[in-house]
């Protein structure tokens, strides 16, 4: 694998080449009030890769909060279904810069969404992104990539793979998907020089020091469902507000809901939008019934179904440690406790 | 009739007069006339759905504060309107969309004269586009 | 200025002479999340001790209380003793607000209201330290904070906190006369440096104004976290934005700026009596919003029509089912 230089000075030259190879540059900057957010960037200078990442996941830039899935009209021959198709669905987008806990997280969301039945419009969406990662030098103190077994210098998963320096960025072009734009950079690669190899395992070890201390999560892998009846749930049901942030801005939670809109006696159409398992209309049978009617209940489900359940059918934890679940939650609720009170109520 | 012309025009059922409703379809076609039991029965998120699918306005009809048929649903509405009305204003949307007007019943021509004059007021005011506006990524 | 150990320790003191067994008490201690406190259910009088009040004391604890009444009534088995709080000034209104809203019964209540001279909220004080950090004490008027690289930073709390700490229209106290006040000179004094902080209703244009606030509200997800973390909002299960059952309904779940626009004059038309500008939504809003916006405009109107602020005595009647004959509003 070629590994080459390329100065943080020239990136403009390379924004711009994307931009002509009609590729939309999406990164991490400010917006107008100063919110660290993921959008669509113009030129090098208006990202802010120094920074932790933002709070928002980026993952509404491949499965939109909503999307209209078709509309209907009803005649006196029947009824007809057009189809959405969702013009956004086709540009091609880089995902630029994002950390080896979110390149995770995409590589979760694409296996999730390509199970037993693909899903179309986010397959597309997928499709027509390439993700350029960047090894992370700026942890938050939230953060705990490392349990979840994930190097703050991974680039797995990554098309292209950056590992930033003062002045340059070391960058490895890993799948056809990024050699297949390479011609963006190639005006401004360098050579590498022969310590350039120390980079990596400089921010890593750096990274490590300065995040919290890893929780040995190997030994309950596997094992969590085991914690289910345990009483220390109630800690945290107790304070919980069923806000829905965390799973909103988690960047592997894929739950949706599909609704129908009337807009006439004959024609409507059916949506899909982001829906939360912590909402008590999650689990609503139209019967009325709620299997899951309680705090406790939709917490603990939440917790198994990042720890435990992805374990047992897809054979992955399905959470990257971005903690950002820790950062978003009004009330101070902090998944790593959670998580090592299940160690602790399993004697691990 | 694009949905961002139409007035809705809710009308208390004591206030309501067959030739009225006929001389409204005539001389207003952007009015749609939505019959009420009592004015109380008015809930302003459904005056809120209205105006954020793109309609110019929603006029309230009811009788006199004392003469409600039904004793105090007119009185009980007041707050409930002042509040629709204020919380339009919060969100930079024009108050005066929200409109009521109390009656003795049987004032018809009072009640037409009324309605083309809050008409005109609204006329004046900017159109809301906020459909259809897709958030698409981010 | 005042001591936030002695008030943590006098709180302390006073709810351990209070305690009875099968009271519940709804108070603040350290979360595992540097920079914010989250709130602590005591069920036995040897948990007071945990209880540790400082400038990170954000939540509105009163936002428990509908549910856990809620939850007594139907379970079919009331809490064997009261529910105990303990409240901030401005937090002490949304109790009394419940009260007034029939949401809590003032027989199975105490509340116990602790000074305060202002909270910050986590992002405030990590700008304040410079960045991330592993922990933070305070001091007087000072937040110490480790940093991740393990550097020591102090900084001065004055000037970081939250808005509605230099607003007496939100910081006063309700009517106090069953209730207890915790303070080192037993009087309830403002605090803060009054700022003038003009509404955008006022200053600018209706066009303008509308054209801010859909810039902010097109941030909007939906995830409903303003609110399911609002006192007003009791419905709780019941919210009109979750009835899946109406074919044409009020509000849909699209994150479209029409349906977000809803969504929002929905909840602020029907909280705007019971506001007390607590100003939770805005803090738990994960995209920033800037929700006082919204709640400043409704909190000056309560105080405009009525004469006192929501949540000003426990006697209030509820605002929309009661009238006064001849208000002439509208």
């Amino acid at each position: 694998m070629d590994t080459n230089r390329i100065y943080k000075k020239d990136m403009n030259q390379v924004f711009s080449a994307l931009k002509k190879l009609g590729m939309a540059v999406i990164g991490q900057g400010f917006d107008e009030k100063q919110r660290l957010v993921f959008k669509e960037v113009n030129s090098f200078q208006e990202l802010a890769l120094q920074e932790i990442t933002p709070l928002q996941p980026v993952k509404s830039f491949l499965f939109p909060p909503t999307e209209t899935m078709f509309s209907y009209q009803k005649t006196e021959k029947g009824t007809r279904l057009t189809p959405e198709q969702e013009a956004g669905a086709s540009k091609k987008k880089i995902l630029f810069g994002l950390r080896p806990c979110d390149v995770h997280a995409i590589e979760y969301i694409q296996k999730f969404y390509n199970g037993n039945f693909p899903d179309q419009p986010i397959s597309h969406y997928i499709e027509n992104t390439i993700v350029v990662g960047i090894a992370c030098a700026t942890p938050s103190n939230a953060c705990f990539c490392t349990t979840m077994g994930i190097s703050p210098v991974s680039s797995s998963g990554a098309d292209i793979f950056l590992t930033p320096t003062d002045d340059f960025f070391l960058i490895e072009f890993l799948t056809e998907k990024g050699k297949s734009i390479q011609s963006a950079f190639a005006a401004s690669l360098k050579a590498s020089e022969a310590n350039d190899g120390n980079w990596k395992q400089k921010i890593e070890q750096s990274t490590i020091n300065s995040l919290l201390e890893k929780i040995d999560v190997e030994a309950i892998k596997g094992k969590v469902n085991q914690a289910y009846d345990k009483p220390f749930w109630k800690k945290y049901s107790d304070v919980c507000i069923a806000c829905g942030g965390c799973t909103f801005d988690c960047p592997t939670c894929t739950c949706f809901d599909v609704r129908d809109v009337m807009e006439s006696k004959s024609d409507g159409y059916r949506y899909r939008a982001w829906d939360s398992c912590s909402f008590a209309s999650f689990t609503l049978h139209a019967s009325g019934h709620n299997p899951r009617n309680s705090k406790l209940e939709r917490l603990r489900q939440r917790i198994m179904h990042k720890y435990h359940y992805t374990v047992a059918n897809m054979q992955t934890w399905s959470c990257t440690g971005c903690g950002r679940c820790i950062r978003v939650c009004p009330v101070g609720i902090n998944t790593r406790s959670i998580l090592k009170d299940i160690k602790e109520a399993l004697h691990e | 009739m694009a949905s961002n012309e139409l007035v809705f025009l809710f009308l208390c059922r004591a206030l309501k007069r067959k030739r009225l409703l006929q001389t409204i379809k005539q001389e207003f076609p952007s009015i749609r006339v939505i019959e009420v039991p009592c004015i109380g029965r008015f809930n302003p998120i459904l005056a809120f759905k209205m105006i954020t699918a793109g309609a110019k306005g929603v006029l309230l009809l009811g009788c006199d504060p004392g003469d409600c048929h039904y004793r105090e649903g007119n009185l009980i509405s007041e707050r409930r309107i002042l509040y629709a009305k204020e919380t339009l204003t919060a969100f930079g949307i024009h108050g005066s969309r929200i409109q009521a007007i109390w009656y003795n019943p049987g004032k018809d021509k009072q009640i037409l004269h009324d309605i083309k004059l809050f008409l005109s007021e609204i006329a004046r005011l900017p159109m809301l586009t906020l459909k259809p506006t897709q958030k698409k990524e981010g | 200025m005042i001591n936030w150990s002695k008030i943590t320790e006098a709180t302390r003191h006073y709810l351990k002479s209070i305690f009875q067994p099968g009271d519940v008490i709804l108070s603040y201690t350290e979360s595992n999340t540097p920079g914010i406190m989250t709130p602590l259910v005591i069920r036995e009088a040897e948990a007071i001790d945990k209880i540790i009040l400082n400038p990170l004391c954000t939540q509105n604890l009163s936002v428990y209380l509908s549910e856990f009444f809620q939850q007594d009534i139907q379970s079919g088995n009331p809490a064997a003793g009261k529910w105990v709080v303990t409240v901030k000034p401005c937090d002490a209104r949304s109790v009394i607000q419940m009260i007034s809203d029939e949401q809590i019964a003032k027989d199975n209540l105490e509340m116990v209201v602790f000074d305060c001279d202002g909270t910050v909220t986590t992002k405030s004080l990590k700008n304040l330290l410079g960045g991330e950090i592993r922990s933070v004490k305070f001091e007087d008027h000072q937040a110490k904070g480790e940093t991740l690289a393990n550097k020591e930073v102090t900084a001065d709390l004055v000037g970081s906190y939250q808005t509605k700490c230099s607003d007496s229209a939100i910081c006063s106290l309700p009517d106090m006369h069953d209730y207890s006040f915790i303070s080192e000179s037993n009087r309830f004094v403002f605090h803060g440096s009054e700022k003038e902080n003009a509404l955008i209703q006022d200053t600018l244009s209706r066009e303008d104004c509308f054209q801010r606030v859909s810039e902010e509200l097109s941030k909007c997800i939906r995830c409903n976290a303003c609110r399911n973390v609002c006192p007003a909002c009791f419905c709780s299960d019941r919210c009109v934005m979750d009835k899946p059952k109406l074919a044409i309904p009020y509000i849909t779940k699209e994150i479209t700026l029409d349906q977000i626009f809803q969504y929002h004059l929905i909840r602020f038309y029907h909280v705007a009596p019971n506001c007390t500008a607590c100003g939770e939504c805005e803090r738990a809003c994960p995209q920033g919003i800037s929700l006082s916006i919204f709640y400043r405009y409704l909190h000056r109107l309560n105080k405009q029509l009525f004469g006192a602020e929501s949540g000003s005595s426990d006697s209030d009647k509820q605002k929309l089912l009661s009238y006064r004959f001849g208000e002439d509003l509208v």
